[in-house]
């Protein structure tokens, strides 16, 4: 019984819904308080004594890869780096505990974006046994008491469908720049750089920066260079320099990592072996812990 | 235990380049200090923001930034009244009898637990009667609905029985985790709920219903009754359901001994 619930897939998914991204309103509303739910300040500087931004990257990208390996929603990885920010904006933290905070940041994000979310067992395990998922338990009181149990942040990939459905692009191609800025904005979300940045200014970025990147291969845009930024900016009402800025930074950060990415898509492949090989009881190793 | 933990979840995957401990070991005592230490902060914000003692249950005294007014619970709607949970339903408990004594015992003594600050700024004064009602947690059925009366008097000596949270690392690790945690949300909300209906139905001026931190102040209670309570009542229904006991929970139990 239970292997057969563990086998099946039963995600259920929601339609697109037309009320809720065809109505001007939302997006306005979304931009009206996006900015509330940024970290109140870059805090390697203000707040914490132990840990340096190399860490933070460490433990982002090992959430990153969790999240992938566990196949999450795509915004379950950037609403838990929301969470670690507005945390460590306001708490100093031991850098031996900061494992423990990203545990417990994607714990919260899945609950609140999947429908079968991550478990505080699985998320253990991936810490290498570090943590207990008692104390994940405990933590996530203390968490959710920091962020003023305030989770629903806003992140990029609320205004993505907003910014696509105002381009006019080709349909056909709109999932194929779906795909690539939702790959730059979890690029983003592991460099503190953006932690400050207002997520439309992201989300408007990387969908900029996915255009121009698949441009070169392919015609996925009848508008191009200026006439783009243009559009984009108006879209979310970001000022045109901010946005070019963002956009290059956004295209340098994925230049730096691309070598990074493909050693990590070579690596996903062989986690992809190893969870086949996990499904088969046979091997006596994997139940041995 | 652990073991058997991981055998029910290992299946799910396998352990990959992304299992690592990223800053090395993790000193267990110091990040439990911690924790406590963040709940106290915590416990304390809740107190001043709300002019309430979310420990003891019962509103500050002094001439705060709220004020609190008791309501008879049969005033409010269903949905702020105690329940109970039994099996997989949620009853609603009949409306207690108002204990006359229930003023009568006031917290005696400091909280057991000094690392939440604060704790000692209410002792609520017997006189201040009308503050509150005992507004007990839920409660077992069995025992709650057997004996209302029995509730209200003893329970003073409830909060500081334990030092919140003690009780968490006690309880067996049931099912899934986010089971576990669901089943506390549930717990927490219905706490909430309850305190603020039953308790005396103390409802503030202009602030109605339970607010999310009073969900957040509320579950820190139900944890160390979790933990008193070995012996889950038979009617209780899931290992996962013991944190969700309330506080009152202890209190009959104590009577009856």
């Amino acid at each position: 019984m239970e292997l057969l619930c563990g086998e099946v897939d039963p995600v259920r998914r929601a339609v697109p819904d037309a009320n809720l991204l065809h109505d001007d309103r939302v997006l306005q509303n979304l931009l009206t308080i996006e900015e509330r739910y940024l970290p109140q300040c870059s805090y390697f500087k203000c707040v914490q004594k132990d840990i340096q931004p190399y860490m933070r990257r460490m433990v982002a990208t090992w959430m990153l890869e969790v999240c992938e390996e566990q196949k999450c929603e795509e915004e379950v990885f950037p609403l838990a780096i929301n969470y670690l920010d507005r945390f460590l904006a306001g708490v100093p933290t031991p850098k031996t505990h900061l494992q423990l905070l990203g545990a417990v940041c994607m714990f919260l994000a899945s609950k609140l974006k999947e429908t079968i979310p991550l478990t505080a067992e699985k998320l253990c395990i991936y810490t290498d046994n570090s943590i207990k998922p008692q104390e994940l338990l405990e933590w996530e009181l203390v968490v959710l008491g920091k962020l003023k149990w305030n989770l629903a942040a806003v992140t990029p990939h609320d205004f993505i469908e907003h910014i696509l459905r105002k381009l006019p692009q080709p349909s056909e191609k709109l999932s194929l720049i779906r795909k690539h800025a939702q790959t730059f904005i979890a690029l983003c979300a592991t460099d503190f750089k953006f932690a400050m940045y207002p997520p439309s200014m992201i989300a408007t970025g990387s969908v900029g920066a996915a255009i121009c990147g698949l441009q070169q291969d392919e015609d996925v845009s009848s508008l191009t260079g200026d006439a783009l930024v243009d559009l984009l900016a108006k879209i979310t009402n970001t000022d045109v320099d901010c946005l070019k800025a963002c956009q290059e930074q956004i295209e340098v950060v994925l230049l730096n990592s691309l070598q990074q990415y493909r050693q990590d898509q070579g690596d996903g492949s062989k986690s992809e072996d190893e969870l086949d090989q996990a499904s088969t009881p046979t091997d006596v190793r994997d139940i041995d812990l | 235990m652990e073991r058997l933990v991981a055998r029910r979840t290992f299946p799910l995957f396998a352990r990959t380049s992304a299992c690592r401990s990223l800053f090395g070991p993790v000193d267990h005592e110091e990040l439990s200090r911690e924790l406590q230490m963040r709940l106290a902060e915590l416990s304390a914000e809740d107190q001043r923001r709300w002019d309430y003692n979310f420990q003891q249950d019962v509103p500050l005294r002094g001439p705060g930034r709220l004020q609190w007014t008791e309501v008879d619970s049969d005033s409010v709607p269903a949905f702020y009244r105690e329940t109970v949970q039994v099996g997989r339903c949620r009853l609603l408990l009949a409306p207690r009898p108002r204990p006359d004594g229930a003023g009568d015992s006031p917290p005696s003594g400091p909280p057991a637990d000094e690392s939440l600050d604060g704790l000692g700024e209410a002792p609520a004064s017997p006189s201040s009667g009308p503050s509150v009602a005992p507004a007990p947690a839920p409660a077992p059925a069995p025992q709650e609905s057997s004996e209302p009366e029995a509730v209200s008097p003893p329970r003073s000596q409830e909060p500081l029985a334990e030092p919140p949270h003690s009780g968490i690392s006690g309880r067996p690790a049931p099912g899934t985790a986010a089971t576990a945690t669901n089943t506390n949300a549930a717990a927490a909300t219905a706490a909430a709920a309850a305190t603020t209906a039953a308790a005396g139905g103390a409802a503030i001026k202009k602030l109605s219903g339970p607010l999310i931190s009073d969900f957040f102040a509320k579950r820190k209670r139900p944890a160390p009754e979790a933990k008193a309570s070995n012996e889950v009542p038979a009617g209780c229904a899931a290992p996962g359901a013991a944190p969700a006991v309330g506080s009152a929970e202890q209190t009959p139990r104590k009577r009856l001994r």
